[in-house]
């Protein structure tokens, strides 16, 4: 059965912790303790005139998934200290 | 039917094209599924494309790809089961039961994952939380059972020793002898 042990490893390897952050975008923002609010954020984005449809963190920033005041589909990336807009590779 | 020397022509030539093009698929589709552009969403429309297709020859082709022909009803299935735990399993000319059932998973897993992603892209389901977690959870199953898929090839190219990676790529396997179990040619 070497080979099933070389599917387990093969399979640890790829689900290791870095893969689980998209790389899209990493934010230096330290404890979680300072971070604001997702409600914060979204107050401000929702006061923009987008529609937001889900913040998650991803590389220690708050990921966006909106549609923005125009109704286009965004993804956008914000600082969870500052709330300043992070900038990512151009997705479309 | 049968080429030279006892060899029949098993899996038909689209069979294993779409095969290679889920290969490829998965592969590209895992490999960008970060990068910028859309990449990613132009394979996951090219692997839905070859799932209608084989969903079609499932239905249209030969017996050996028809699902009528090797999908087998769940009292074989557990008798299959039985017998390979046992180490006395019967080599199939076509899929074995488990085989069978493996096949339905695995399409099963690829029409949630592209259907999942092209959901995903819709206006109405843009950043929707079930449906980009459908897309990784049925990801995650696919990617551990595509090596339980190898790894059932390989046990059964050792036990009957015969190359079911090659058959895959040429399409001819040796044909039905004694016990073994044929195509419902």
């Amino acid at each position: 059965m070497n080979l099933f042990r070389y599917c387990i490893l093969g399979l640890a390897l790829i689900t290791s912790a870095p893969a689980f952050a998209s790389g899209l975008a990493t934010c230096d923002s330290g404890d979680k303790a300072t971070w604001q609010a997702t409600s914060v954020l979204e107050k401000q984005l929702t006061e923009k005139g987008w529609s937001v449809r889900r913040i998650k963190e991803d590389g220690g920033c708050y990921e966006v998934y909106a549609l923005d005041e125009k109704g286009a589909r965004v993804e956008a990336y914000f600082h969870p200290v500052t709330l300043a807009a992070v900038p990512i590779k151009d997705q479309h | 039917m049968r080429p030279a020397n006892g060899q029949v022509r098993v899996w038909d030539v689209l069979v294993r094209v779409l095969h290679l093009a889920f290969i490829a698929g998965v592969t590209a589709a895992w490999f960008t599924r970060h990068s910028a552009g859309r990449w990613h969403e132009w394979i996951g429309y090219a692997v839905l494309v070859a799932l209608c297709m084989r969903l079609i020859w499932g239905f249209a082709g030969p017996v050996s790809a028809r699902f009528v022909g090797f999908v087998r009803n769940p009292q074989s299935t557990l008798l299959y089961l039985r017998q390979l735990l046992r180490g006395q399993a019967p080599r199939y000319v076509g899929h074995n039961p488990l085989g069978g059932w493996m096949i339905v998973w695995l399409l099963t897993l690829l029409a949630v994952i592209s259907l999942s992603g092209w959901l995903s892209t819709t206006d109405r389901y843009w950043g929707v939380a079930w449906v980009m977690n459908l897309h990784l959870w049925a990801t995650w199953a696919l990617l551990a059972s595509i090596p339980i898929h190898i790894a059932g090839a390989v046990h059964a190219s050792r036990k009957f020793r015969e190359n079911l990676i090659a058959s895959m790529l040429h399409g001819r396997k040796r044909g039905a002898r004694g016990t073994d179990v044929d195509v419902p040619w």
